[in-house]
């Protein structure tokens, strides 16, 4: 299959959630994305990485360059950091993934790089559906992202979530109290759900499902889950047939724009008078691959580490 | 109310335990303070000889040593550790409060007083005026724009907004008692974490009320915190700054307001995340201070994971970033951690998180060798902080750039009036045994102030001239500026007519003109050393017209100029410097391709016209007034030696002099000082220039 084929069936393929990660730049992002699909695509480092954005979609492994004029071209590199800034718009990469099954994910560059201008991929917001905002916890929400999500949160439907990334560098639980609480009144009404996050932590419980849960890794991927979920929800609802068996199917006979306006019922304009998406809540009525059932949102966590992403 | 004293016991224990490295890096300041305690003992001796107006000039040097106080301001991102990180330079682990939330508005000075020094421990609270009020809610930092942040453009606005907020809730909560408070000081002579948490802690608008906290932070402009402080070996103000980049705004218009007055400037960086837009932003505020009194501190290199392997890379990303926007490349970087510092001040180095004790072993295999074995843990870790390196960079800077000039200048001066305190006695000997002066005293004070009048008129106008000679360059690359930038936009639209949004960088003018900047500071230096060493001419000549051989003994060295100030304004922001926001919607405004060329000529010259009115008129003035307060002070001191030579004792008077010895015990006293400021001159200049080298 050629990176053009893949591009081919992509487009025919079911319009899933697009889910970006977005925040500044060391905020966690590619960590935090990594941990999600369960292995290390995205190139982790100290200092800032430059890599235009990546559109990752589930599919046979390969990756695709998307240029400023609109042209394509496979892109073999092993490592996504090789990919040249200039010139390049996208990178569009499939694996396999569990959560892939769910959504498209997308790591946007991250903001107050000075070597970048984050012109280059607002254009790529259009394309999103729910934002997970990495902020790192030692310098939370600073005037430079809450300028930059007032700006961009108007065209995302949501719902979308606050992350706080390294949440143990924050040294005891007042301090960890005290900083979500700054971030409820400050960010409260700009996300349906600020999800703090030990990164390291969560990436090295492995196995260890106490572990897993109290570095907030469990919480997190609820949230996301019941999030897909209300989403599929809400576009089943939107078309009045309860027993649409799966998204992709139903996708299939759904104009895109429909899908849109239903999955802003779950925005935060919606927050006031909806019930909030909390996992709990989430029973599936009926057998639904899309739908987890309780002990999967259990499992999710540990599939999402252990499987997939052979490289 | 305003005058409120307490005396206290001190406040808390500071360190637990003696670290034996803490002054480590401040070895050099330790001899500066020992010259400058040294001058201060001679001047007070020389005092005490000193004819009654030369008696003046010596009280005046003695105020210039005591008065010494490098003020370092510690800037950066909030939450990057500024505070944490100024409390480890004072050396006492939890001095000023912080919080993992921002936590101050206001900038605090800490005045450190060296053990040879001791002051009263006190605290003095400034509250906001009208003045203040205003200015923060008008003269807008424009960081934001400087740093590309998103939304820039209507900063000011919501800025004001916050800022209005802030004052109507402190107004509402003061009640009357807030018309009152404005522009009030409070003085208190001692100070606690009470006390501090009251006045500077702005806390938050969430979680517990707390009745005393922050009583009073939302409408203070400064606080100042004198106290003792064992490792300083001179005079310290360190200043802790809110922090740029919080929602609240107006913690980053305070601190940017504090910039104008800062020599030395450390930017704080956080490990994790290195030199952002906004860092970037702050650095190039400061763009225009010598590179080399920008120190960039990147902190809590005790959250990294692997410290060894990514400071270097931490390190290689900050040079490039600094290369590829032309900012100051040859900035010295250090690595700390302020973390760690208070641990080991607080002796407590035990209780580290993991990852925090992980780091610290990590960094102690590259940054500790064989040598380091002997110590202790704890000192360890105070040479791991980094503290001692910041110390160093921060001691050669106050060195160079405050220390040696004070001392040699103070010295100089002393050694003038030394000398021609001898000369006076002489003169008056001379005038006993006959004399051989060829003019009266009285002509000679005469004919001094003349050549005085003329001196300085004649140096007004050459600095007049250098002035008007830097304005037309400074127009002429203004307008090359706005003509070359209108030919590019001309190529633009033809090229790809005005759907393409056009952007010049304004780099080429800020070059032009920090150029022309350059050769008028030079020039300013080259007249002053010309016309001063004229005067120096004049005035020893008179010297010896009047009292002939008698005062060939007098040691004069021309005044010496300061250094000039920076030019500050040129890192001021204007439209071109930020082609998002504001200039996009400019540029749609604009409609008709001839409208282009007219407008941007209109916008460029309004946009230009404070920065211009900044170098051109405010900064040139403040370069006159130093010049000529230099040549003016030069002449004071002389006419003060004039009028003690010429005030004569009757000649009974010196017959009794003479025959009490006094006189003789009085030149030899003068001749052992004046030996003693010779040799403490030739120290210094050896010891300026082993540290140049």
């Amino acid at each position: 299959m050629t990176a053009q084929d893949v591009e081919i069936v992509a487009q025919r393929a079911p319009r899933k959630p697009r889910i970006a990660l977005m925040g500044e730049f060391s905020a966690g992002k590619s960590t935090l994305m990594n941990l999600l699909l369960g292995c290390d695509p995205m190139p982790v480092r100290i200092t800032a990485t430059r890599v235009p954005p990546v559109w990752v979609r589930h599919g046979p492994r390969g990756a695709t360059l998307v240029r400023d004029d609109g042209t394509e071209a496979a892109f073999d590199g092993a490592d996504i950091s090789e990919a040249p800034m200039t010139g390049c718009e996208l990178i569009r990469f499939s694996m396999d993934s569990d959560i892939l099954n769910l959504c498209d994910l997308i790591d946007i560059p991250g903001i107050s790089d000075p070597n970048l201008k984050h012109e280059t991929w607002l254009s790529l917001m259009e394309e999103v559906d729910c934002v997970i905002w990495c902020t790192h916890a030692t310098q939370a929400w600073r005037q430079s992202e809450a300028a930059l999500w007032e700006q961009v949160s108007q065209q995302i439907k949501g719902p979308n979530h606050l992350v706080v990334t390294q949440f143990d560098k924050l040294r005891s639980e007042r301090d960890q109290a005290r900083v979500l609480a700054r971030l409820e009144a400050e960010a409260g009404d700009a996300f349906d759900a600020i999800v703090p996050i030990a990164t390291l932590e969560a990436i090295n419980a492995g196995m260890d499902e106490t572990a897993w849960r109290n570095s907030g890794g469990a919480a997190l991927i609820e949230r996301m889950v019941a999030m897909l979920v209300g989403v599929a929800e809400a576009v089943a609802t939107a078309q009045e047939d309860v027993n649409a068996p799966a998204v992709e199917e139903k996708q299939d006979h759904a104009p895109e724009a429909e899908t849109r306006v239903a999955a802003s019922s779950n925005a935060p304009c919606a927050k006031d008078d909806g019930p909030k998406v909390v996992p709990r809540r989430v029973r599936p009525k009926s057998p639904n691959p899309v739908r987890p059932s309780s002990e999967e949102l259990q499992d999710m966590p540990l599939r999402a580490l252990g499987g997939g992403g052979d490289i | 109310m305003n005058m409120q004293i307490r005396q206290e016991s001190k406040p808390e224990v500071r360190t637990s335990r003696r670290i034996s490295n803490l002054r480590t890096g401040l070895e050099g300041l330790g001899q500066l303070g020992r010259d400058l305690d040294e001058l201060d003992h001679l001047l007070a001796q020389l005092s005490q000889v000193a004819g009654k107006n030369s008696a003046k000039t010596v009280e005046r040097l003695r105020k210039d040593v005591a008065g010494f106080e490098p003020t370092i301001t510690v800037l950066g991102q909030v939450k990057s550790g500024k505070t944490t990180l100024v409390n480890a330079m004072a050396g006492w682990a939890d001095l000023l409060p912080s919080d993992v939330n921002p936590w101050t508005s206001v900038v605090t000075s800490l005045h450190l007083k060296p053990a040879s020094r001791p002051a009263e421990t006190g605290a003095s609270f400034q509250f906001m005026t009208e003045d203040n009020w205003d200015r923060l809610l008008n003269q807008g930092g424009r960081i934001g724009e400087m740093a590309s942040r998103a939304g820039a453009e209507s900063e000011l606005a919501k800025i004001g907004e916050q800022i209005e907020k802030v004052r109507a809730k402190a107004q509402k909560r003061l009640g009357k008692k807030f018309d009152l408070l404005l522009g009030e000081t409070h003085n208190y002579g001692y100070f606690d974490k009470n006390l501090l948490e009251r006045y500077i802690v702005l806390g938050d608008d969430f979680g517990e009320e707390d009745s005393e906290q922050g009583r009073f932070a939302d409408i203070l402009s400064s606080a100042d915190l004198t106290l003792n402080c064992d490792t300083v070996p001179v005079p310290l103000c360190l200043r802790d700054t809110p922090g740029v980049n919080d929602t609240f705004m107006m913690r980053e218009q305070v601190t940017i307001q504090a910039l104008r007055s800062s020599k030395i400037c450390v930017v704080v960086l956080s490990a994790g995340q290195a030199l952002t837009s906004v860092d970037m932003g702050l650095i190039r505020l400061i763009s225009n201070l010598k590179s080399r009194n920008v120190l960039i501190f990147v902190n809590r290199i005790d959250e990294l994971p692997d410290p060894a392997n990514q400071v270097p890379e931490i390190e290689a990303s900050i040079r490039q970033t600094l290369h590829n926007k032309q900012g100051p490349e040859d900035a010295e970087i250090l690595f700390g951690s302020a973390y760690w510092a208070n641990k080991a001040l607080s002796g407590n180095i035990e209780g580290m998180p993991e990852v925090a004790s992980k780091a610290l072993f990590d960094w102690a295999e590259i940054a500790l060798d064989q040598q380091h074995g002997q110590m202790q843990p704890h000192e360890m870790v105070w040479k791991l902080s980094g503290m001692g390196h910041l110390y160093r960079a921060l001691s050669e800077r106050v060195i160079e750039e405050q220390g040696q000039q004070l001392l040699q200048k103070t010295t100089n001066a002393a050694l003038t009036a030394a000398t021609s305190e001898l000369a006076a006695g002489m003169v008056q000997i001379g005038a006993k045994q006959g004399g051989n002066a060829n003019l009266s005293t009285y002509d000679a004070l005469k004919e001094f102030r003349s050549i005085a009048a003329f001196h300085q008129q004649a140096f007004a106008e050459e600095l007049d001239a250098a002035i008007a000679d830097y304005h037309t360059r400074a127009d002429r690359a203004h307008a090359k500026f706005i003509d070359r930038a209108l030919r590019s936009l001309l190529t633009h639209l033809e090229n790809y007519g005005k759907d393409i949004v056009w952007d010049y960088d304004p780099v080429g003018l800020r070059m032009l003109l920090r150029t022309a900047y350059s050769a008028f500071s030079a020039r300013v230096r080259s007249l002053a050393q010309a016309r001063f060493e004229a005067a120096m001419t004049d005035v020893a000549m008179l010297y010896a017209n009047t009292y002939g051989h008698a005062v060939e003994g007098i040691k004069m060295e021309p005044p010496a100029l300061p250094d000039l100030p920076a030019p500050i304004a040129l890192g001021q922001t204007i439209a071109l410097d930020f082609n998002d926001g504001w200039w996009i919607s400019w540029w749609n405004r604009i409609r008709g391709f001839n409208a282009f060329s007219k407008r941007f000529q209109n916008l460029i010259a309004r946009e230009t016209e404070d920065f211009m009115l900044q170098s051109k008129g405010i900064q040139t003035e403040q370069v006159r007034a130093l010049a000529t307060t230099c040549l003016r002070e030069f002449f004071e001191q002389h006419d003060e030696i004039m009028q003690d030579i010429s005030a004569a004792p009757q000649s009974a008077d010196i017959e009794k002099l003479f025959q009490s010895g006094e006189e003789g015990q009085k030149r030899a006293q003068l001749d052992a000082l004046t030996t003693q400021f010779d040799a403490l001159l030739q120290s210094t200049m050896v010891e300026a220039g082993g540290s140049s080298q």
